[in-house]
């Protein structure tokens, strides 16, 4: 499997990262060579296995909804990682347009 | 000796006899780190102020009577490890500041067990990697030889444990990232099944093979940790329920009668010749303590690195989504465009590293439309085949054995421009990883001077059946009493 630069902007345009005409090239080649590497597993019979529900097979945790206050200091320090703050709370530029 | 020096077990005695001090053990450690990290370079932080008043906290405990495996035993945390009000980056820059505002599963019960934090390891970023290069910060030095690689993505934790920086290290494993460094440090490095020890508070890479486990000197210490870190927690959901065992009561029980399966696939005409031959030494050992050694064969085994190497990068896609520079991450300086698209892209494309870009990549292209069932279902599905034939095998066989990394160390430098030479790194340990079963590298020999380990896969839940295999290997070989010279 190869990808052609417009396959590689796609991606990198779906995976929210900036990437510059150089490295656009450079990650194009690499993973073509990684997919062309783990086409081998298009070799392999698995018609007899339904993964999917197989993944399924885990049962299910519950807990009850609640609320539980955070301790101040982590409350903190958890505030304290934000850029920007104004009023005790996190100001983020725009996000709704 | 120097008391950085000791096992968890010696040194317990002697804090139990009052001859010797968790102050003064963990001055020990710190004094070792202070004056060799700057050749290793393994920590990213260190916590000499916290970790001293943890040892006065610890020397009172046990002042008043109190009892505990790990009360005053210093160890360090991979940086993937959230540790509260201080720093926790994951080798990356999109998190270079990022001070956690609570602890993880892991190192809260540590904490309460008494056990001193001395510092935070380096690994690969994200743990992404099997050498330490990928780190945003510094490369690790392996202690055997500095020009070398440690390993990864641990790496950091193993060259640590390994330079005697700590009694025990806390490492987390997706696909090998405590066995690999474990085996080129020559240290003990084990991963328990999915779910017995809690993920809360690990950074998530792939929530569906990420683990923590310990590092450790010997195979009864890295016991001992497990007993006091593992057990169903209700902040991950995918904790086991199950009674976590004792895990060293049965560990020196002998080996007579237990059956081994070799793997031919791991064994095969591609493996090097000194590995081999460390290999047989091993296999001979395990013969005479009783063992029953059979070669078996696991066909599907080969795919092991294709498979994970879809799983892995869909699950990171996905989860280093939340890394956009609002909800975690970095926020870029520089002024790109007033969309929110357009800061995404800046902030994600700054702040990671190239390995991480191409996971996240490799990722979203297996997880887009039109690609979807070709790779993630395909890749779903084999790793039923692979799970199934190693369950299978674990039903008439007590372990499997195999080495656990295809040579030695590799020099700084030596690939990591070929991603997937990289990748291939994990060929023998992403197998256990992708079934979920608990797995240990316990040293297991030298070529020309460079350690190597050997793994033992048990079946899920049996952790208790690879420390009593691991333990007595080790007890009749005492490879593990070699000590790099650092």
């Amino acid at each position: 499997m190869s990808l052609d630069i417009a396959e590689i902007k796609h991606v990198a345009a779906l995976s929210k990262l900036g990437l510059s005409a150089s490295e656009l090239k450079h990650y194009g080649k690499q993973l073509s060579a990684v997919l062309s590497y783990i086409d081998q597993l298009t070799t392999v019979d698995t018609s007899g296995v339904d993964a999917k529900n197989r993944l399924g097979k885990n049962y299910n945790v519950w807990r009850a909804d609640e609320a539980v206050a955070w301790e101040d200091d982590g409350r903190q320090i958890a505030l304290e990682q934000a850029m920007e703050m104004k009023d005790e709370q996190i100001k983020v530029p725009r996000v709704l347009e | 000796m120097n008391l950085n020096e000791l096992t968890i077990k010696a040194a317990r005695k002697l804090l139990d006899d009052k001859t010797i001090s968790a102050v003064q053990l963990t001055t020990a450690c710190l004094k070792r780190i202070k004056t060799t990290d700057k050749t290793l370079k393994a920590l990213i932080t260190l916590c000499e102020k916290s970790a001293l008043a943890a040892a006065h906290e610890a020397d009172a405990r046990i002042a008043k009577g109190e009892k505990g495996i790990l009360l005053g035993i210093p160890y360090l945390a991979k940086d993937n490890l959230l540790t509260k009000g201080i720093k926790t980056t994951a080798a990356s820059k999109m998190l270079e500041n990022y001070v956690a505002p609570y602890n993880a599963t892991v190192i809260a019960r540590l904490e309460a067990a008494g056990a001193i934090l001395l510092g935070k390891t380096n690994l690969d970023e994200f743990a992404h990697g099997a050498s330490t290069e990928n780190s945003a910060f510094f490369t690790t030095k392996n202690p055997w030889d500095i020009k070398r690689v440690p390993g990864g993505s641990s790496g950091g934790s193993a060259a640590a444990l390994a330079a005697d920086f700590c009694l025990f290290a806390l490492g987390s494993d997706t696909g090998g990232s405590i066995r690999q460094p474990a085996s080129f440090c020559s240290v003990v490095g084990f991963k328990p099944s999915y779910g017995r020890v809690s993920r809360h508070g690990l950074m998530s890479m792939t929530s569906s093979t990420d683990v923590v486990g310990p590092i450790t000197k010997n195979v009864e210490d890295a016991a001992l940790v497990l007993g006091v870190i593992a057990g169903v927690d209700e902040y991950d959901s995918t904790s086991s329920p199950d009674k976590v065992d004792n895990y060293t009561k049965n560990i020196s029980h002998n080996l007579k009668g237990l059956k081994i399966a070799l793997p031919q696939e791991c064994f095969g005409s591609d493996l090097s010749p000194a590995v081999r031959e460390v290999m047989d030494k091993a296999i001979s050992e395990l013969k005479k303590l009783g063992a029953q050694v059979r070669e078996i064969s696991l066909p599907h085994t080969k795919y092991s690195i294709p498979v994970y190497y879809i799983i892995t990068p869909s699950e990171i896609s996905s989860n280093l989504a939340r890394l956009d520079g609002f909800r975690y991450g970095h926020r870029s300086k520089v002024k790109v465009g007033e969309s929110l698209n357009e800061i995404y892209l800046q902030n994600r494309g700054e702040g990671f590293g190239p390995e991480v870009k191409r996971r996240i990549m490799l990722g979203t292209y297996a997880l887009s439309a039109g690609y979807f069932d070709a790779y993630y279902k395909k890749a779903q599905s084999v790793r039923m085949l692979i799970s199934d034939e190693l369950n299978e095998t674990l039903e008439k066989f007590d372990v499997i054995l195999t080495p656990t990394s295809p040579h030695t160390a590799f020099k700084i430098g030596g690939q990591d421009q070929d991603p997937l030479q990289m990748y291939l790194e994990d060929t023998f340990v992403s197998g256990p990883s992708l079934a979920g079963l608990p797995a240990i590298s316990i040293p297991a020999g030298f070529i020309k001077g460079l350690p190597l380990g050997l793994q033992i896969v048990g079946a899920k839940r049996q952790e208790a059946k690879v420390f009593q295999v691991a333990h007595n290997f080790e007890q009749a070989t005492e490879w593990h009493k070699n000590k790099a010279k650092i």
